[in-house]
């Protein structure tokens, strides 16, 4: 994919990988070079079908981002639950440019994916924000690096975690400022959400600043749904489940906000149908 | 026949809770409580804090953190002392809570078009929706940007009261029970949620439970009845004078009759 300089395209460009045959192994590399002052909204759709044996999608994304430039690279993932799902993604980016990550991970029975941005030119600013819901048999090994090496460059990552019969989240941020980014600042914020007992979530930052004047702050949070807000919710008429699917709806709500209309109504529907537990 | 009789008189009431005792797994709470409402009827309960008063509408609506030890909860012909709360809500009944809570990313509006869709008798089109709840906005002075915010998200306590009455008007029950609606309101506000009120009243035939520490709420109303709670149990029933001899002498007489008959 290549945007030419000063191009600007109006709407987003959609590309979708589904995974068709048994115990097959996918490799696709996609490589976005988007010019100086262009602007490209990418959004990258993964589905398969369950088959008796595991698949294996091993992707790579290499994205250049140059300068004055602006960058949307959006993913929706809902892989079948016994897909090894082992990405590698990676962004350079310019002076004064943007790159913003958004990424929802449903599917798959181990994911390992952990998007890289370079932030090379002064300026330029990174923002990820993602969503990961780790059901029964899931294992979803997750999170966000952003390497800040341009002055008064900007990193804000924004995550959201939610588990459910005994899934396992693991959410795993590395941020690292270099010795000439002056005045960079990060800010890495990771919520969490249970929804029993038995599930699992955990939170790994990583932090290396080599720059004095640089700021790094992290934040994790985690919670579940209490009684009184599904007291609350019943008490006007819905039923239990409609009301713990409206709460992590609402949870999920920051992320689905960032995606164009039908994928953020997909994405609801993914947490319904996950919230019911009917997608095996 | 003679059962039919009584069945007869039965189905003039809404609410009749009867020889009710409640109270979380380790603690009590409520003691051999008896209390009818007739449709469209106005109760007042009042009591000092502490008293149970909270817990016996959380009882009336289903809040399974409480468990019923004995007793019954009948509503509109029905026994629904098993039912859950959302069981209750789409029979008729409509809880205000004295602390509603706050709900993350999920906006009032579509909240409010949700949980009428619902409900048969209330399903309508989007555009006759959304007159309607500019309607019940502008009424009880609702700015219509609160619609798009999340709900009852960093709303302030008054305001949280006022998107209470919101749900009351929309989804005309028929038995409404305000925890302290009045509370945390300021002068202008009290008189619109007490307008709203008598909406509710009006418009829907609605019976109301008020628990209230505050007469001021009562003005616009005509009260059939009020009950007293002290120590989570009912203490006295009377007419509406009871409420002004409670606001001149406060609880003082209940609590000695209940102390008394507790020692006999
Ligand atoms: N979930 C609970 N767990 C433990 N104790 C409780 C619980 N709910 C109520 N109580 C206790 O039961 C008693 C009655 O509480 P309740 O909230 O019903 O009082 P109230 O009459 O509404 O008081 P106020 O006028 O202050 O609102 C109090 O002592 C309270 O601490
Ligand atoms: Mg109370």
């Amino acid at each position: 994919m290549y945007v030419p300089e000063g191009v600007t395209l109006p709407y987003p460009l959609q590309s979708y990988f589904r995974l068709n045959a048994q115990g097959a192994g996918q490799f696709e590399h996609t490589l976005i070079i988007v010019e100086p002052g262009a602007d490209l909204h990418f959004i990258e759709g993964c589905s398969a079908p369950k088959y008796y044996e595991a698949n294996l999608h091993a992707g790579a994304v290499e994205l250049f981002v140059k300068d004055h430039a602006k960058l949307r690279y959006s993913t929706i993932e809902n892989w079948s639950k016994n897909m090894f799902n082992l990405n590698t993604k990676r962004a350079t980016v310019g002076a004064d440019s943007i790159m913003e990550w958004v990424s929802g991970s449903f599917g798959s029975h181990v994911s390992y994916l952990y998007p890289t941005t370079y932030l090379q030119g002064a300026h330029s600013s990174c923002e990820f924000t993602g969503i990961t819901f780790a059901g029964a048999t899931q294992d979803l090994d997750t999170g966000c690096k952003v390497i800040l090496n341009g002055a008064d460059t900007t990193a804000s990552v924004d995550t959201k975690s939610i588990s459910k019969d005994g899934g396992i989240n693991t959410f795993r941020s590395s941020i690292i400022v270099g010795r000439h980014a002056d005045r960079a600042r990060a800010t890495v914020s990771c919520a969490s959400l249970m929804l029993d007992d038995i599930s699992r979530s955990d939170t790994i930052p990583a932090m290396d600043v080599r720059n004095g004047s640089a700021s790094v702050g992290h934040e994790a949070t985690i919670g579940r749904i209490s009684d009184d807000t599904i007291l609350y919710l019943m008490s006007r008429g819905c039923s239990e489940s409609e009301a713990r699917t409206m709460v992590v709806n609402g949870f999920a709500d920051p992320v689905s906000k960032e995606l164009p209309m039908e994928y953020a109504i997909e994405m609801n529907n993914l947490i319904k149908l996950e919230m019911e537990g009917a997608i095996g | 026949m003679r059962d039919m009789l009584e069945r007869g008189t039965m189905s003039d009431q809404l609410l009749t809770i009867s020889g009710l005792s409640a109270g979380t797994e380790d603690k009590p709470i409520l003691h051999d409580i008896s209390l009818s409402v007739g449709a469209g009827e106005t109760h007042v309960l009042m009591g000092p804090n502490g008293a149970g008063k909270s817990t016996l509408g959380h009882v009336i609506m289903g809040d399974p953190i409480y468990q019923v030890s004995s007793g019954s909860i009948t509503f509109d012909g029905a026994d629904v002392t098993e039912l859950g709360p959302d069981k209750r809500s789409l029979a008729g009944i409509f809880l205000s809570y004295q602390a509603p809570v706050e709900v993350p990313g999920v906006p009032l509006y579509s909240f409010l078009r949700t949980i009428c869709q619902m409900r048969p008798e209330l399903k309508t089109t989007a555009r006759k929706f959304r007159t309607r709840v500019g309607e019940i906005a502008e009424q009880l002075d609702i700015n219509q940007n609160f619609l798009t915010r999340e709900l009852n998200v960093g709303f302030s306590g008054g305001e949280k009261k006022k998107i209470e009455m919101m749900q009351l008007l929309l989804l005309r029950p028929k038995l409404a029970i305000l925890d302290e609606t009045d509370s945390g309101l300021d002068v202008d506000a009290l008189s619109i949620v007490s307008r709203g009120i008598e909406a509710y009243r009006q418009e829907c035939d609605g019976a109301l439970l008020m628990i209230t520490h505050n007469t001021r709420i009562l003005e616009r109303l005509t009260v059939d009845r009020t009950h007293v709670m002290v120590r989570g149990n009912l203490v006295a029933e009377g007419p509406a004078s009871l409420i002004d001899d409670i606001d001149a002498h406060g609880f003082a007489r209940f609590e000695e009759a209940l102390a008394q008959k507790a020692e006999a």
